[in-house]
């Protein structure tokens, strides 16, 4: 498991109050039950963590499944990565 | 002499047949109550394990049958019978009802009770304890008036209703059938209403934005007009609805309402409302049908909430809400757009950092382009 899964894991487990042991790539966000203010958390744990910005209305940025959000939290530090790189 | 609650036995095929649920095992045994597994003082109870807790609480419960939920991971081979139940909370409901436990209602009037020669009471009303009925008051049959209950003149109270201690209707106050008021709901109070004899504050503050006048003199405004509660609507302990000025203050049809609750004067509210405890609710408000208060909420008056609309806790509503709309936070919009708020306000302490870092750059290339 990589580092930036292992952490997704842990802030939706923490947030969604969910068996951190039984979370997969697979498990699709709506069959989780997650609440919508859980969800809300779960945006800012991502968002201080790893400090970036998730953006809210980007139809490319798609939620459906853990390993989305696993994968779009890659897809966004990779950005931030690369902006860094171009300022220096 | 108070009635008592007659012992209640249903076999658990019966039960299953009730509450629309999948039987297991042994549809002849008997229950004659319901409890959590921990809580069952003997094998006729159901033990009640419909969520995770009260499953992890079966192994050491004297009870023979039990209630799980569909999905519930669980053997019950070891149990004489069981219910298997789709919707927990609704087989909850009509459990409870089957195994009901009312309270213990006074057998005809209790001689300390004053009932006006003029009122006329069902031949089967219960009137307990220094309750009053005032003149010309009407009480339909099966209607239960627990101590210290308060029935003003003129008032109308439909058939089945059961009003908790201390619970006071007002004069000319109309209840249908099958209503609940708990202890000390007082409907029919009069309307928060005055006025002063010149501009007031507020009044002038509106217009202009600054207090420019004051409130010398305040002037009541008599309420004459009346509250009706429709059949199943039930009103919460200590929740106020008050008349209206001249009409009707009005709860439709199978309203639930909370405890601490305050309805104010010439409010109509729709059928099948849920108002949590602590919400306000202003002068003139138009609620309609289906509508969800969460609790806390305050809504100014004159606002029009839309059938089916739900307001989220303690949100404050200064305009109208659409039908089914989701409305959150003080001053409410849509859920969405508070979400986003909420999320905004959180990333502000990192975007000051990023733009004083980003004022830093531009400072510094700034300097070696200069």
């Amino acid at each position: 498991m990589t580092d930036v899964q292992a952490k997704v894991f842990d802030i939706v487990a923490k947030e969604a109050r969910l068996d951190r042991s039984q979370l997969s790539l697979d498990d699709k966000l709506e069959d989780l039950n997650i609440e919508s203010l859980d969800m809300v958390q779960i945006l800012f744990g991502i968002e201080d963590e790893f400090d970036v910005y998730v953006p809210q209305e980007d139809d490319s940025f798609r939620l459906d499944s853990l390993g989305d959000v696993v994968n779009g939290v890659k897809q966004l530090i990779a950005d931030k990565e690369t902006q860094s790189a171009n300022a220096s | 002499m108070y009635r008592s609650a007659k012992p209640v036995q249903r076999t658990l095929a019966d039960l299953a047949k009730s509450l629309g649920a999948r039987l297991i095992g042994d549809g002849a045994f008997v229950v004659d109550g319901v409890a959590h597994p921990m809580a069952a003082e003997s094998e006729s109870i159901l033990a009640l394990a419909m969520d995770d807790g009260s499953l992890a609480a079966l192994p050491g419960t004297k009870a023979r049958t039990v209630a799980v939920a569909a999905d519930a991971d669980i053997d019950i081979g070891g149990f004489a019978g069981g219910l298997v139940v789709e919707r927990p909370r609704y087989a909850l409901a009509n459990l409870l009802d089957i195994f009901a436990r009312p309270p213990r209602a006074f057998e005809g009037t209790h001689a300390s009770a004053v009932v006006e020669e003029s009122a006329r009471l069902a031949s089967d009303v219960s009137v307990g304890a220094h309750v009053y009925v005032g003149p010309h008051a009407e009480i339909g049959r099966g209607t239960v008036l627990m101590p210290n209950v308060t029935v003003g003149a003129g008032a109308r109270i439909g058939g089945n209703c059961l009003l908790h201690p201390g619970a006071k209707v007002g004069e000319r106050v109309v209840l249908g059938d099958n209503v609940i008021l708990q202890s000390n709901a007082t409907i029919g109070a009069d309307g928060f209403s005055y006025v002063t004899p010149d501009v007031g504050s507020v009044e002038a503050a509106k217009r202009t934005g600054k207090v420019t006048a004051q409130n010398f003199e305040i002037v009541r405004i008599n309420s004459v007009g009346t509250v009706i509660l429709g059949d199943g609507v039930e009103v919460g302990a200590n929740t106020a609805i008050d008349r209206a000025t001249l009409g009707v203050t009005r709860i439709g049809r199978g309203t639930k309402i909370d405890n601490l609750v305050q309805i104010a004067h010439n409010c109509t509210i729709g059928e099948n409302c849920f108002i949590a405890g602590s919400v306000g609710i202003a002068g003139s408000v138009e609620i309609g049908d289906r509508v969800v208060l969460a609790g806390g909420v305050g809504i100014a008056d004159h606002v029009t909430i839309g059938d089916d609309a739900i307001i989220m806790a303690r949100s404050g509503l200064g305009s109208d809400v659409p039908a089914k709309g989701i409305f959150a936070g003080y001053p409410a919009v849509s859920r969405e757009t508070k979400m986003a708020e909420v999320l905004n306000l959180r990333r502000l302490p990192r975007l000051v950092r990023d733009y004083i870092s980003l004022k830093k750059r531009l400072s510094d290339l700034e300097k070696k382009i200069g």
